[in-house]
């Protein structure tokens, strides 16, 4: 049998979280939900995810640093940043090997991207 | 790793699509809104108790030795300014004007302030009388209009700011002009056929594609300088309940009874 792909969602903010959940199921994707970079971590070694979706902002452990470990502990792992700041999010997640990063402003590109990854064709 | 789930055409995707939009937007609006109530609520309030205990150490200062009086006045000083600084920033995160008095009086606000920090010449013309919005729709112009004002001053290098604010034949138009150098044409075209270009613009069109209106950029027809008209059908679903069902009192909403609340806290 096939797995679902699977998508962990970081963010403080549980509307968020709700929103990105709502719209990953009914692409078919099986999403888990964590609020801040450490508690995602411990997530991830059990959940074993195709793909992170980190906030830029939160508590605990910001997403440029969540980033930085999930890089060490799962390098496989592909890492997507959304942010409310962008610009200021951008160079710093880059940097530390995130894939992308996208505006909660605008949220086609980072679809584009999470499809692509996932390899989930538009037809 | 993935499997392929497509059987799923595009058409279908979009409203989804749009639908996650505007739940993202909302819970950064949400969110603004609660850090902004929290700022002035909270830290605003602590400040003022902290600036009138310091106030009396102030006015007793003859008690104290000299150094001690100076590090008093210094205490007082600071903490008025970072109660302005709290005042400030709770409200460009949400505008506290705007719930309970409306989109007119809220950007004339915003102008006025606006003009006062950027140095900016900003006029403001509203239309007599404009109507009371859906909190979504006057959140969302007064949006754009803080967008736009920021990009001139930040972008256009223009001395003035100009912001129109109509209502006329079941049409709302908001209109924010300056007079500096310009969008080049390339540029205005994609803004207007809906490609992206830049956070700042891709944020507005989302807003104002989510109210079932058209934002367009074009030169300045009075001269120098760039115009970002927005316009949208004034509907039953632009209206808050209180305007839609002013011959219908009956059918007044949610919305209305919440916002009479807020007021009378």
């Amino acid at each position: 049998m096939v797995e679902e792909p699977r998508i962990l969602i970081v963010d403080d903010q549980p509307n968020v979280r709700k929103a990105l959940r709502w719209y990953f199921q009914e692409l078919k994707l099986e999403c888990s939900e964590e609020e801040n970079g450490l508690d995602a971590l411990q997530k991830a070694q059990q959940a074993k995810p195709d793909l992170v979706i980190l906030d830029f902002s939160m508590p605990v452990m910001n997403g440029v640093d969540a980033a930085k470990v999930f890089q060490q502990a799962m390098p496989e792992v592909p890492i997507l940043m959304l942010t409310a700041h962008f610009g200021i999010a951008d160079k710093a997640a880059k940097d530390v090997g995130v894939l992308g990063v996208f505006s909660k402003d605008n949220i086609a590109p980072l679809v584009k991207q999470t499809r692509t990854i996932l390899k989930i064709r538009e037809l | 790793m993935a499997r392929d789930i497509s059987e799923r055409n595009r058409a279908e995707e979009a409203p989804k699509e749009a639908e996650l939009s505007a739940r993202l937007l909302q819970a950064q609006d949400e969110e603004r809104r609660r850090i902004a109530r929290e700022l002035h609520d909270e830290v605003g309030q602590l400040l003022a108790a902290i600036g009138m205990n310091v106030a009396q150490v102030v006015r007793e200062k003859d008690k104290l030795s000299p150094a001690a009086a100076r590090s008093a006045e210094d205490m007082r000083h600071s903490i008025e300014r970072a109660s302005a600084e709290i005042r400030t920033v709770s409200y460009l995160l949400h505008p506290p004007l705007l719930d309970e008095v409306g989109l007119p009086t809220a950007l004339r606000w915003y102008a006025d302030g606006f003009a006062e920090r950027s140095k900016l010449k900003v006029t403001v013309e509203l239309t007599d009388d404009f109507p009371r919005l859906t909190q979504d729709y006057e959140l969302s112009l007064f949006r754009i209009a803080q967008e736009c004002l920021t990009n001139i001053h930040r972008h256009s290098g223009s001395f003035t700011a100009f912001v129109r604010l109509s209502c006329v034949d079941e049409k709302v138009e908001l209109e924010i002009r300056d007079e500096g150098k310009g969008i080049n044409q390339e540029i205005q075209s994609k803004i207007n056929s809906g490609a992206s270009v830049g956070v700042g613009f891709r944020g507005m069109q989302e807003r104002v594609r989510l109210i079932g209106g058209k934002l367009t950029v074009h030169p300045n027809p009075n001269g120098n300088g760039t115009s970002v008209l927005v316009t949208l059908p004034l509907n039953e679903e632009a209206l808050a309940p209180s305007e839609s069902t002013a011959l219908n009192p009956d059918a007044a909403g949610e919305e209305d009874r919440s916002r009479a609340q807020g007021l009378s806290l």
